[in-house]
């Protein structure tokens, strides 16, 4: 990224690392940037590190949504501690609550099983299968051009997943120019044999979320069994440990300041590759409005709960789910304009195009790129309407509720290979679900003046942007409003759990004679989405085609520069590359890269979050660090910071020193670095990883696992 | 000299750090630390700081409350913004808002009269009289007789030293230990020279407040007028500047990182020395009650603020007072807690207990015996703690205060001025007039009632034996808001308080006169005055024990250190104190290190638009051009804003100018960081830090931004 650092540079008068550690690389691609990666200091061969499917990184598996590795020969796989939170919450009861008192199985026998519906996969396949996805698509345009697609992954899924206990999808890299079939083998017996307490794993909770320093030790141990024939099976008490293709080894030595770090995981997304306009829709546009209209509920939620408290308690979760995004939208907006993202990426395309124009083919792709731009502008003509009626899908229940009746109706109408993803049968139980947990989150007051809130941004919309279905179903002013939802309110038994669950299970047929007001308004306004939808996927379709001329011409023009391209993350395998860094997070302060168990003390209040558990702190009272301090620091490390490239789904991921040794386990980023997911500035870019030594530490001296330290080759 | 350093360190249970040194020292002891101040770099002769009257000594005044120096033969006087902040609220309206715009007099008859109670003190004279006021003590001694033997001692001493322009104050060290009669010419015509705007001079405003990373130009100029005949006068139109004997030099190239550095100022209160027992008390019960009480009158003056701007105006003073101690009181608690101070100060006094017992001999048992006692009667005071703070809450009123005010003014009159109560003799009456008058800038009817109804509220809910029967009396057994709301409404209807023709009118008046009174407030305040008395009475009493008890301890403190050779400095108590050390950041916390210097490109970072993170532009504009016009700093390769100093500071120094090794000025102090809010009670070698602005800055924003280069000029700065 030398052109952006050096625009940067410009543009923030600061002085920035000429060598920015950035990137989310394709195993496939290290060999590519084989020079790069030892002059940061990698000591081993990045040949070794081109296959995702061979060892080392088939070690680096899937679990629970984010990533984990596999420490030992028996199938010992290390995590956070909040990725593994649901098996631990899944094992706690009262009068054993292994939250609270973390957990240390005995032995074997004594390792827990996991809640069933936990996985972990481990990557046996990855094929490019570019041309059996594209060939169906090839001619088409728009609507068809998403349906090949779509039918054509379909299938490879389908064919893929034939064989037992393999889970199969498709990724999509660089947007549409590639596409990968990936083959996971997936394990479903799960243990539990490791866990810190709360009060370490999750020490600083939501009050330390994206902050750094940062003292937690956010990890577990768990072991993946297979049934006695070696395939994945349920849990059974016959089953016996995983024997993994290969395993990563824990080092015994520690990280400083300036050491060669690299990670391993499955970043969910990343926008780095989106065109200028995007930058500029997200900076000035997404992202303000989102925040200006999240801001106008959780006002309408804190009022009516100041009013009743009743109705404040049903909104409790929701109201603390809009404050999240609030904060993360604000911040994600905060770092963008500090990295001054729109006019970095806007001169960065524009010099793209300048090249592009004087190369042979150039005229071709530009045609494709300036047709990929009118898409992305028109989706803006309609920008306002979709994110209103997005959260009338998202932030009410009783409408969302009826809205998704009715829309089953149409799609139980068809087979169950068309229906339209998220109503398929596989999916029925989850919507039944949904209906059932609106009993304890709905209030009829605050649902309608949450719809109040958005259908009066609605009704100000320009005639363009608005729909007939919507117009009739709510009028056309303030007042129309307010009647016609006191009068669908007033006619609706739906806000009764049995009277939804008996409309959820009748036929279309059936429903199709129901007179009650809110269904009825639904059934109304599907026309209306399913319009909305066809032109939403015949947008996406075009996208499809013409953004892998966009990106074409981004990869030719790095290509040029000697620079390589990582494809925007899509939670597929990915490799990042950097080193422990301080961070000067602002003026006058300065973040130094290691924590130690100082904090831990200067933190705790003894109340949750700050309430480290009493062993914890006789333990780093009594000073007994033995080899597990850090040399330098003289004390006990607990985090440690470095520059690596991550983005949500990293957590967990394994982080490894240049012998490939592992030193960490990544699990959050700080606070300047919400924005990443769209520009990496190497002044504010980090990633916050538990420090080895630190588990080590914990298992030897204070919650000790002798014969887990063993197993991992640490005794 | 090193063993203080480790052993303060110690005691505080810390880990000692090589430079940092805890003392507010009394000038006099200087000489007696010179090793160390030449160890941190002092290159001035320590015996040339004992002398009061030289320099650079006699070039610092008092602003009563806060610190200045003499920076021109002109009686130009440079202190912070926040402590010429009241100049700047008297004289703004919300049409010429002189906060908001800053100011800037291009020539003497441009200069703004201060509010008429602004004062500067310059010292002359200190002289030690704990004999004088100590001879007519006796060990038996009544503790009300012996509050009254000092208190007439003392001012006997004070009426002997006072002439016409100066006042006399005697100041107790070590609770008794020790008296000073400290003798100050006191100057009263005191002018508004040059503010920067708000922007400037309080940017980062309460957010930032006791907060590092730091970017306030938290500096003003004002000027001291005295008569034409060089006396001390109240403001008049021919009044002419004063002409002070000592000039502090100014040092442009400031200083950096390492640098010695000391600040010579007026240090308030400190409570290094205070018994585990009262820590608690401090920690369980008074911060955390006033955090709620402040929090509530900053409510009721925002709501009634909303309603109608000019209260804003009124009470921005106020305002900025109580949201700096709202914060204040919540990093007392942080810092309390964090420094474990009561478990230190137990352990502490266990050890000098040990100590005691170790020497033995009957003079140390009766220190131990003197001891214990101390601490029973601490325990006892703290029972009436709701119902005294209850009483402080009602004056809050001006209304209320005010009546009290003239009624104890007016009966006290009657005595002999020596023996009229302290604050109530002749001397005191033009200050009383000044807050008088004033009032009329600072009072909205409809905020002081709520003000009182709120104190009364608190004052319902005391147990019967601690109230007033006199209140009572007008209370009329009213408990619930609404009543005493109407009863307070009655009240103020029934006053001409409020009118400040009338105010002035009972000022002159004579006691029987104000008993006359048919005003309702002077009525209610003529019915408690007796109560308040008492009240005086009891808390004199405690005094008068305290005045016994508290030096015995610190005898036996004082003899403890110097068993381990270790000088004691007395804890702050408003007389002049030096703190030395040096240039240095800090590491507040696991894996934090804040730079001992902030630049200007913290404030572009910082800068939002938005009050109070709204620089000017042409600010932000001149740091994106570095326009800098040389002053920054070579060594940074820009311009820096505020530093730290690893100084012993508390409230009071604000202003204070910070002197390099040759005692020039290189900054002012202004604040303290966070974690120093706590020093207080404990100083931390490791985290107690001073936050100055730098010089360079302030010359700079003069010279580059508010064009103030005939300041400069007269300080004798050079051209840049």
């Amino acid at each position: 990224m030398r052109i952006s650092t050096v625009v940067l540079g410009a543009a923030m008068a600061l002085a920035v690392d000429a060598k920015a550690d950035e990137g989310m690389w394709m195993p496939s691609q290290l060999p590519k940037i084989d020079k790069a990666l030892r002059e940061a200091g990698f000591k081993g061969n990045p040949a070794d590190l081109a296959d995702l499917a061979k060892a080392p990184l088939n070690a680096v598996v899937k679990v629970g949504g984010a990533t984990g590795a596999f420490v030992s020969s028996d199938g010992l796989v290390l995590t956070n501690h909040h990725v593994a939170f649901g098996v631990i919450q899944y094992n706690s009861k009262p009068d054993r609550d292994l939250i609270a008192n973390g957990f240390v199985a005995p032995d074997r026998a004594g390792e827990l099983p996991a809640n069933p519906d936990y996985r972990l996969r481990v990557t046996v396949g990855f094929d490019q299968v570019t041309d059996r996805v594209l060939g169906p698509a090839r001619g088409k345009t728009g609507r068809a051009y998403y349906d090949a697609v779509d039918a054509a992954s379909k299938a490879l899924v389908a064919e893929c997943e034939k064989e037992a206990g393999i889970r199969c999808s498709v990724a999509n890299m660089f947007y549409g120019r590639d596409f990968y079939l990936v083959k996971q083998l997936e394990l479903r017996d799960i243990r539990l044999v490791y866990a810190p307490p709360r009060a370490i794993g999750n020490y600083g909770d939501e009050i330390d979320n994206f902050v750094w320093p940062r003292h937690a030790g956010d990890f577990t141990v768990l072991r993946a069994y297979v049934g006695p024939d070696g395939k994945p099976a349920d849990y059974s008490p016959q089953n016996k440990p995983y024997n993994p293709p290969s395993h990563l080894t824990i080092a015994r030595g520690g990280v400083a300041e300036g050491d060669f770090v690299m990670l391993a995981g499955y970043p969910g997304t990343t926008y780095r590759h989106r065109t200028a306009a995007e930058f500029a829709d997200q900076v000035q546009w997404r992202l303000p409005v989102t925040v200006g209209v999240l801001k106008q509920l959780q006002g309408v939620i804190e009022d009516a709960g100041k009013a009743d408290r009743d109705a404040g308690i049903r909104y409790a979760s929701q109201l603390q789910s809009l404050k999240n995004n609030m904060k993360r939208f604000s911040g994600e907006l905060e770092g963008l304009g500090r990295s001054d993202a729109v006019t970095v990426r806007a001169e960065d395309e524009k010099a793209m195009l300048a090249w592009l124009a004087k190369q042979k083919d150039g005229k071709h792709l530009r045609s494709d790129i300036d047709a990929a731009a009118k898409q992305i502008a028109a989706s803006n003509d309609v920008r306002e309407r979709d994110l209103l009626l997005g959260m009338i899908g998202t932030q009410t229940q009783l409408m969302r509720g009826a809205l998704n009746i009715e829309r089953l109706a149409i799609e139980r109408r068809k087979a169950d290979a068309d229906r339209e993803t998220g109503f398929q049968q596989r999916d029925e139980e989850l919507l039944e679900s949904q209906l059932k947990q609106v009993q304890r989150r709905y209030d009829v007051h605050v649902e309608k003046s949450l719809l109040t809130a958005l259908l009066a941004r609605y009704q100000k919309l320009p005639d363009a942007q608005r729909l007939p279905e919507f117009d009739k179903a709510f009028g056309r002013t303030p007042a129309e409003l307010a009647s016609s939802l006191d009068r669908i309110y007033g006619a609706t038994k739906l806000g009764d759990e049995a009277e939804r669950l008996r409309q959820f299970k009748a036929s279309p047929d059936e429903l199709a004679t129901s007179v009650d007001a809110l269904l009825a308004v639904a059934r109304d306004l599907q026309p209306a989405l399913l319009r909305i939808d066809d032109q939403r996927k015949s947008r996406e379709g075009e996208l499809l085609r013409l953004r892998p001329a966009y990106m074409q011409a981004l990869i030719a023009y790095r290509e040029e520069q000697g620079r390589a391209v990582y494809p925007d993350a899509n939670s597929t395998l990915r490799v990042s590359y950097g080193k422990v860094t301080p961070l000067v997070a602002r003026d006058a302060v300065t973040y130094s890269p290691v924590t130690t168990v100082a904090g831990i003390v200067e933190k705790n209040t003894g109340k949750e979050p700050f309430d480290a558990p009493k062993p914890l702190l006789a333990a780093i009272k009594k000073g007994d660090f033995g080899d597990y301090a850090d040399a330098k620091l003289k004390t006990m490390p607990v985090d440690f910071l470095s520059n690596l490239d991550t983005t949500g789904g990293n957590s967990g991921s394994p982080v490894l020193n240049a012998k490939g040794e592992l030193v960490g386990l990544n699990f959050d980023s700080n606070w300047e670095a919400v924005s990443a997911s769209w520009m990496y500035d190497p002044r504010y870019k980090r990633a916050i990883h538990v420090d080895m030594r630190y588990m080590r530490w914990l298992m030897d001296k204070v919650y000790p696992s002798p014969k887990l330290l063993e197993e991992l080759g640490l005794k | 000299m090193r063993r203080l350093i480790l052993s303060a360190a110690l005691a505080a249970g810390f880990i000692s750090s090589a430079h940092a040194v805890e003392g507010m020292w009394q000038p006099a002891q200087l000489p007696g630390i010179a090793a160390m101040l030449k160890q941190h770099g002092l290159q001035l002769d320590p015996s040339t700081l004992t002398d009061l009257t030289a320099y650079p000594m006699g070039a610092i005044v008092s602003l009563g409350g806060c610190t200045a120096s003499f920076v021109s033969p002109e009686g130009l006087v440079v202190t912070n913004h926040h402590c010429g902040y009241g100049a700047l609220q008297y004289n703004s309206t919300p049409q010429k808002n002189l906060i908001e715009s800053g100011f800037l007099a291009k020539t003497h008859a441009e200069e703004l009269p201060g509010s008429p109670d602004m004062r500067v003190f310059v010292t002359e004279d200190i002289r030690d009289v704990t004999k004088e006021v100590t001879a007519k003590l006796s060990d038996g001694m009544d503790p009300l007789d012996r509050y009254r033997a000092i208190d007439l001692a003392k001012k006997t001493l004070v009426k002997d030293c006072e002439t016409e322009g100066y006042r006399c104050d005697v100041y107790t060290f070590h609770g008794g230990y020790s008296y000073q009669l400290i003798k100050q010419l006191e100057i009263k015509d005191v002018r508004l020279v040059y503010a920067p705007p708000e922007s400037i001079g309080k940017f980062g405003g309460d957010v930032d407040n006791w907060m590092w990373p730091r970017h306030t130009g938290d500096f003003s100029y004002l000027r001291a007028y005295v008569s034409k005949d060089g006396k001390s006068a109240m403001y008049a139109k021919d009044n002419v500047p004063y002409h002070p004997k000592h000039v502090i030099k100014i040092n442009p190239e400031g200083v950096e990182a390492g640098d010695y550095v000391m600040v010579v100022g007026y240090p308030g209160r400190t409570n290094r020395y205070r018994l585990a027992a009262e820590a608690k008390s401090s920690i369980d019960w008074v911060y955390p009650t006033q955090i709620k009480i402040y929090q509530d009158t900053l409510d009721i003056i925002a709501a009634n603020g909303k309603a109608n701007p000019d209260v804003m105006v009124k009470y921005a003073s106020v305002v900025a007072g109580l949201n700096n101690y709202l914060k204040n009181f919540g990093g007392q608690l942080e810092g309390l807690r964090r420094a474990n101070a009561v478990a230190v100060k137990q352990k502490q006094e266990a050890d000098l207990d040990a100590w005691l017992k170790q020497q033995g001999g009957a003079d140390n048992h009766a220190l131990e015996a003197d001891i214990a006692t101390l601490k029973t009667k601490i325990a006892e005071y703290q029972s009436t703690r709701e119902r005294d703070l209850d009483l402080t809450l009602l004056s809050r009123s001006s209304l209320f205060a005010s009546g009290v005010r003239l009624v104890r003014l007016s009966q006290e009159r009657t005595k002999p001025d020596m023996e009229r109560e302290a604050g109530f003799q002749q001397r005191d009456e033009v200050r009383i007039e000044g807050a008088l008058k004033q009032m009329e800038r600072r009072y909205d009817p409809k905020t002081d009632q709520q003000l009182m109804v709120y104190a009364l509220k608190r004052y319902v809910a005391l147990p019967k034996d601690q109230r007033l029967p006199a209140m009572d009396a007008w209370l009329e057994g009213t408990s619930d808001e609404a009543a005493i709301t109407a009863k307070v409404a009655a009240l103020y209807a029934g006053s001409k308080l409020g009118d400040t023709a009338d105010r002035m009118k009972w000022f002159k008046a004579d006691a029987a006169a104000i008993a006359a009174s048919d005003d309702s407030m002077l009525k209610l305040a003529g019915a408690l005055t007796p109560e308040l008395k008492k009240i005086d009475d009891d808390q004199d009493t405690r005094e008068g024990e305290m005045a016994k008890l508290r030096p015995r301890y610190m005898q036996a403190m004082i003899a403890w250190k110097d068993s381990q050779h270790l000088p004691v400095y007395p804890d702050a108590n408003s007389s002049l104190r030096v703190t030395f050390g040096n240039v240095q950041g800090v590491a507040p916390r696991d894996g934090v290190t804040y730079a001992p210097f902030t630049t200007v490109e913290g404030i572009v970072e910082k800068d939002t638009g938005v009050e109070p993170f709204n620089a000017p532009k042409a600010e932000t504009d001149a740091i994106r051009a570095k326009a800098f016009d040389g002053y920054a700093s070579k060594k940074q390769g820009t311009l820096p804003v505020d530093f730290l100093a690893d100084l012993d500071i508390t409230g009071g120094n604000s202003g204070s100018p910070s002197l390099d090794a040759q005692g020039r000025l290189v900054g002012l102090a202004f604040d303290g960081n966070w974690e120093s809010v706590s020093g207080d009670w404990l100083f931390n070698p490791k985290l107690n830090r001073s936050i100055q602005v730098d010089v360079r800055y302030m010359l700079w924003v003069m010279h580059h931004l508010d064009h103030a280069d005939n300041l400069l000029k007269e300080m004798g700065v050079p051209a840049k």
